[in-house]
């Protein structure tokens, strides 16, 4: 099949939604596909340009390339998914979340705006009436299909993948140090976490790994442990290469992954690939369609006692810490979560 | 449901304020009402019915209008007390209540007292009625060869007071049309809503006067000449039976200008100026009085609240034929054509003095209308009905004009016109397809229409 993926890209931005892009790509090239990429640029202000951006990605003529037919498209990301083809599948990364569940929010950009309702309304009628249009609708997630359906009443199919290089991940001894990886900020709450160390019962050590959004979030978080007293059971290992990464999670005893409202969560599934079971919160949203509490890991309240709870309990036994990471494994593997499954659901 | 209620509050000078002040108490029973005011001044006693927040546009917290319920906006003429609101109701849609249709002159004077000057006025008037509408704005503005009533009738730019409402009520049936014709928002005509059960008055039985005269009595907001103080003046001056009456004026109006013209025309002996009053003494004055004058000539397409406190008095108004003058139930109103109006209003001053008593069942059934249809509760039962209707529409308004913006904007420096056009229409066609444009403007709200 020709297949077009069509996503929007910021330029000069990359992150895990282009690693996605890339994956999906190549696991249809593997199957034997003939792929392009349609990356449309989106600037999302002032919040008047997301309607102009939408209408762009409307006018494109998707059906064939070259005189050649298109035989499939698949929309990833707002509003690229909203490009017009007769066999068009919609696998919804996210949708416009400032519009949803950041409506309101410290975080959201598009409240402050005197027309902000408006173009949100706008993007929820838009959402209702467009996303239908796809022959099959699917979510990266539960979290992101319950969204989809408490916002646009719409239903979607929760469609799952691996983490990129999931064959590499493996599992190793259940060393002395919870594992955090992740890149830095707010909404992944390592604050959360440190708090949560300087809770503990026992001399928990905390390994936290990734790059920091912002400048000066890491000089923030060294600070907060240092006023804890805990700055010498954390270390900051920084951004790391993907092999260390590997071997941090491959050594650690258990995944600590609080992150508030995640869509999916790569994090989690790394973890389970590698035999570990995760600490995570009630309200993290991707990480809790996978662990269970007290099987794969903890799903605590996103509160540092309840958390330093879970932490304690995984560091007072090491057996338990393996149990939980072998039923993590064991829930991975039978989920069936694989490109091949994906290709298969998006091309059917 | 909470909702953002624009306008100006007592001690403000105009009937808005009022009107806000007495629909509170019903608001309050059916809403979370705040109230926001851009004059800074508002009577204390109303802190204790609502919050009330000072507004000005370029200070306003947009978070919080948006998270907050929605904006229900009064516009009125007087850009003292509504060129705030106007501003904001342009930024942010809500639902407009549009008291006046004939906003010319309060367009004219943000631009030029607030906003961007005469360019500004001129591309208004552009969008509004092309080169032509411009042309007149020109001679008005620059050489006076036309005033500002006639540039009213002609382009009364309520259009652009509008072009971001998400929902327009009115309180003339009259206006229903053409404001339907010029927004895709719903229009919702309500009666203009006057009267608190504990402030509705019993009916006052009047009767005829063998030996004292009848009081007439002329007030509120008399300043602009289509209320028609002078003609009136002039008028009653050549009746034969002037002398059955008296005149009281109180409100608003030209001071000099009015004892200018009842010296020149000899009435001292027949009216009294009492300037603006306080409540209590307006009441006194109301409860003396036999006879109202409410004309308005050109109608600014206005209901009026001055004539529901007539008749909440029994009293009988004399109102000009037109506009929602005229749709008033013919028991009510003693009806002044404005063709005739001299010869009307004499012959009215005549008939009143022979029998007052068919006036004074109008104004009998007048109060009876008044309790029916113009009640607090009865307007704050109807938003009640129309906001959640409004708030559940979403979509994308507008989709010809935002086609047609999108297209200049993009193709400004095409040089084929056909092509214009054409993107303009795809672009239409295609907004149009997402999700209903009756709701709120997502686009560039100067842009539209360009």
């Amino acid at each position: 099949m020709r297949i077009v993926l069509s996503t929007v890209q910021v330029p000069f931005l990359s992150g895990g939604a282009e690693l996605h892009v890339q994956s999906l790509s190549e696991a249809l090239v593997r199957e034997g596909h003939e792929v392009a990429v349609v990356s449309i640029p989106f600037k999302w202000y002032p919040p008047e340009r997301i309607h102009e951006h939408l209408l762009a990605c409307r006018l494109l003529d998707l059906t064939e390339a070259n005189g050649l037919k298109v035989d499939r498209v698949i929309g990833l990301k707002f509003p690229a998914y909203h490009v017009r083809h007769p066999n068009k599948v919609t696998w919804i990364i996210h949708q416009f979340r400032t519009a949803f569940e950041m409506w309101g929010s410290p975080d959201c950009d598009l409240s402050p705006h005197p027309n902000g309702k408006s173009v949100r309304d706008s993007i929820e009628a838009v959402e209702r009436t467009l996303l239908p249009e796809a022959r099959a609708l699917y979510a990266n997630s539960r979290t992101v299909a319950g969204r989809l359906k408490h916002f646009c009443n719409i239903d979607a199919q929760p469609l799952y993948h691996p983490p990129r290089n999931a064959a590499d991940f493996h599992s190793g001894e259940y060393g002395d140090y919870l594992y955090f990886p992740s890149r830095i900020n707010k909404w992944k709450r390592q604050a959360l976490a440190i708090e949560a160390l300087a809770q503990t019962r026992n001399p928990v050590h905390l390994r936290i790994s990734g790059p920091e959004d912002k400048p000066g979030e890491i000089g923030g978080l060294k600070e907060m442990a240092r006023s804890l007293g805990v700055e010498n059971r954390v270390a900051f290992l920084g951004p790391v290469r993907l092999e260390e990464m590997i071997a941090c999670y491959a050594g650690c005893r258990a995944v600590v992954f609080p992150a508030e409202q995640e869509d999916y969560g790569y994090v989690t599934l790394e973890a389970m690939l590698s035999s570990k079971p995760v600490i995570t919160c009630t309200d993290s949203g991707g990480p809790t369609e996978f662990i269970r509490n007290g099987e794969e890991g903890f799903v605590c309240n996103p509160d540092p006692t309840a958390l330093a709870d879970a932490m304690d309990l995984l560091w007072e036994s090491r057996s338990l810490a393996r149990e939980c990471g072998a039923k993590a494994r064991s829930r991975y593997d039978e989920m069936g979560i694989s490109w091949k499954n994906v290709v298969k659901l998006l091309l059917q | 449901m909470r909702i953002n209620w624009f306008s100006p509050l007592p001690p403000d000078h105009t009937e808005i304020a009022n009107y806000t002040a007495r629909l509170l108490p019903a608001l309050n029973r059916h809403f979370d009402a705040e109230v926001w005011t851009s004059t800074g001044k508002w009577e204390r006693e109303l802190d204790t019915i609502c919050r009330v927040h000072p507004f000005r546009h370029d200070t306003m917290d947009w978070k919080e209008l948006n998270l907050g319920g929605i904006p229900v906006y009064h516009i009125g003429n007087n850009i003292h007390f509504h060129g705030e609101i106007i501003r904001v109701a342009r930024a942010c849609p809500g639902v407009v209540v549009l008291h006046d249709l004939m906003m010319h002159e309060t367009v004219l004077n943000l631009c030029l007292y607030r906003g961007h000057g005469r360019p500004e006025y001129f591309d208004i008037l552009y969008r509004h009625g092309g080169k032509e509408a411009v042309r007149q704005g020109q001679r008005f503005l620059d050489r006076g060869e036309i005033d500002t009533n006639e540039l009213s009738i002609k382009y009364p730019l309520f259009d652009y007071v509008i072009s971001n409402a998400r929902g327009i009520i009115t309180h003339n049936p009259l206006n229903v049309d053409a404001l339907r014709a010029c927004s895709p928002a719903p229009v919702m005509y309500a009666p203009l809503p006057y009267v608190r059960g504990s402030e509705l008055h019993q009916p006052v039985m009047r009767g005829p006067k063998a030996d004292a005269p009848y009081g007439i009595i002329i007030f509120g907001f008399l300043g602009s000449s289509n209320r028609r103080l002078k003609p009136f003046l002039e008028a009653f001056s050549s009746s034969p039976r002037k002398d059955r009456y008296t005149i009281s004026i109180a409100g608003k109006y030209p001071e000099k200008d009015v004892k200018r013209w009842i010296r020149e025309l000899s009435l001292e002996g027949h009216v009294k100026t009492h300037g603006f009053v306080p409540e209590e003494t307006l009441e006194k004055l109301l409860l003396k009085s036999d006879l109202c004058i409410n004309l308005r000539w050109p109608s600014r397409g206005e209901s009026s609240a001055t004539l529901l406190r007539i008749w909440n008095h029994s009293l009988p108004a004399l109102v000009t034929d037109t506009d929602y003058y005229s749709t008033l139930p013919r028991d009510a109103v003693a009806l002044v054509d404005p063709a005739r109006e001299r010869e009307d209003i004499l012959a009215h001053l005549e008939d009143f003095a022979d029998d007052p008593v068919p006036y004074f069942n109008k104004g009998l059934a007048a109060r009876g209308h008044l309790e029916r249809e113009h009640s607090t509760d009865a307007f704050a039962r109807f938003l009640r009905n129309f906001l959640p209707e409004v708030e559940a529409s979403k979509g994308i308004p507008h989709a010809q004009a935002t086609g047609k913006t999108l297209a200049g904007r993009f193709l400004s420096g095409y040089p084929d016109p056909l092509q214009r056009q054409h993107l303009a229409s795809v672009c239409a066609r295609e907004i149009s397809l997402w999700g209903g444009h009756r709701s709120a403007l997502p686009l560039d709200s100067d842009n539209v229409g360009n």
